[in-house]
């Protein structure tokens, strides 16, 4: 993924140039992709992993109370 | 003698006058509409009381240095008297000295005619101002700004009202049910498209982390992450999250029903889910903190008391800690975080165009992350045999445990034989553990 700027309308923030009254700044969206689309695949992966984890600690709480009613 | 010269009124003006109206009005929403009470009454309140000008409960104190050597030629602003950012306090010959901070000068430490060595103190004001200490030193004097350093800038208050919430929340619907996680992932989606958004507003990359994280509808969260990425703008995103938080009945079901078809809102699911065991809820949140901590280290403070809240439940043998943590513990807690969070709000920090587009991408944090959820119900009904209701996908929102609720009530309306809440749990505590999950991630990242 490139890292590709763009030009951003902004009422307030960091500015580098004003245009016809408006501010823009560069907003390197190549990061800011990567950082969102990143940071939900981590959320979800995780939470998938959570998922198969319940799954296994279901299993493992069932053979312990076998073992414990024994 | 004591007249108007003395007193808040030559001080006061229509920003903190408007302050005061929408401190009114958070106490009438809490009082009047019961909404979220327990926050917004003390934020309402602690907005007006540090609106009301030089009682100098969000004071922190800042020594103005010179930056040159020079002899003081004149004292611009008098002790006592009001500056505005960047306004000259001391003119020298070399220059003017100036305040990086709005308040009030306590001090001037020079004399007109003194020689003044670069590093020398030339006055001390006092400012309720947010700064980054690292460029901007200050030293809390007023209550609020101490409650405001110590409790969340030194990152106490949200992990503990964590643990707190921990001790409060029943995983079980969420462990009957597993799948109900990845709707409570889902629904993270909101964080970080109100991220993405906020940069194109020309928000900073931090400050757009903290106001994508109020889509987590986590209130210790959003002040946890904006207290450590962006301190000047945790007024207006607490109260975004709060605020919102308490209007989900408002803001879920236009989006649910938009994305669902009145045959899919009327998906019966049983009312009864599995019996999940003692030792499975003993053993989940070990487990968890394990896991999530090893893959998001900057997720331990808020996670690991999370869990440990939850243990403490779940084990059965600290009924004490477990009592004290769900009524008294987070009732202290919650009186300190609401009166700092609701502390920072004077009218020079929050009345910015800033703070409205903050307002506004918060509701669309919010509104995203429940149509996410509901989105992602739906593909899941593609491959389930057994299938649920999309509707609680919307509950990802993790208000807890408001989105269940109305999720339940949205349910009976469609079927009345439907009794959706303990299936909305689900998603709506798994959207929890999701939200803290992000906060570490933007953490991680940007911290």
């Amino acid at each position: 993924m490139g890292t590709g700027t763009f030009f951003s309308i902004t009422g307030e923030g960091i500015s580098n140039k004003r245009k016809g009254g408006r501010k823009f700044v560069m907003v390197d969206m190549g990061l800011a992709v990567k950082i969102a689309a990143g940071g939900f695949g981590v959320v979800f992966f995780l939470l998938t992993i959570l998922w198969i984890t319940i799954g296994l600690t279901r299993v493992v709480a069932e053979k312990i109370t076998k073992i414990m009613n024994k | 003698m004591f007249g108007l010269l003395e007193s808040g009124f030559q001080f006061f003006t229509w920003g903190n006058a408007l302050m005061l109206i929408i401190g009114a009005v958070l106490i009438y929403l809490a009082i009047g509409r019961k909404m979220e009470p327990l926050l917004l009454l003390p934020i309402g309140f602690a907005i007006m009381l540090v609106n009301l000008p030089i009682g100098g409960l969000m004071d922190y104190e800042h020594e103005i240095k010179a930056k040159k050597s020079g002899i003081v030629s004149r004292i611009s602003v008098e002790e006592g008297r009001v500056f505005d950012k960047d306004a000259t306090i001391v003119q020298a010959d070399t220059g003017a000295i100036a305040a990086p901070v709005f308040g009030r000068v306590k001090e001037i430490k020079v004399k007109p005619g003194q020689q003044v060595e670069a590093g020398d103190v030339i006055a001390v004001v006092l400012t309720p101002q947010q700064t980054n200490q690292a460029e901007i030193p200050t030293k809390p004097i007023g209550l609020l700004a101490i409650f405001f350093s110590f409790g969340i800038m030194w990152q106490i208050l949200p992990p503990l009202i964590f643990l707190c919430l921990g001790a409060l929340t029943d995983f079980g619907p969420m462990l009957a049910n597993p799948k109900t996680l990845l709707l409570g992932a889902a629904a993270q989606f909101g964080v970080y498209f109100a991220f993405f958004l906020s940069l194109l507003f020309g928000f900073s990359f931090n400050e757009a982390a903290s106001i994508g994280i109020i889509g987590g509808a986590e209130g210790p969260t959003t002040i946890y992450v904006t207290a450590q990425l962006a301190p000047h703008i945790i007024g207006a995103t607490a109260v975004a999250c709060y605020s919102y938080m308490a209007l989900v009945p408002l803001i879920l079901p236009p989006v649910i029903k938009l994305l669902t078809t009145k045959k899919e809102r009327a998906i019966y699911m049983k009312p009864t889910l599995r019996p999940v065991s003692k030792l499975e809820k003993i053993l989940f949140p070990l487990v968890t903190t394990v896991i999530v901590i090893l893959f998001v280290p900057a997720s331990a403070p808020l996670i690991g008391c999370l869990m440990l809240g939850n243990l403490f439940r779940e084990s059965g043998v600290v009924e004490r800690l477990s009592s004290t943590a769900q009524t008294v513990f987070i009732d202290v807690m919650t009186i300190i975080l609401t009166l700092a969070i609701g502390g920072t709000m004077v009218a020079e920090n929050f009345l910015q165009v800033k703070t409205l587009l903050i307002l506004v991408l918060g509701v669309v944090s919010f509104a995203s992350a429940a149509a996410a959820g509901v989105v992602l119900a739906k593909i899941m009904n593609l491959f389930l045999k057994e299938k649920i209701n999309p509707m609680i996908g919307g509950a990802g929102v993790s208000a807890v445990p408001m989105s269940a609720r109305v999720v339940q009530v949205m349910g009976q309306q469609e079927n009345k034989r439907n009794f959706l809440l303990m299936h909305a749990m689900g998603p709506n505590v798994a959207g929890a553990i999701g939200a803290a999950i992000a906060g570490g991630v933007f953490i991680g990242i940007l911290g």
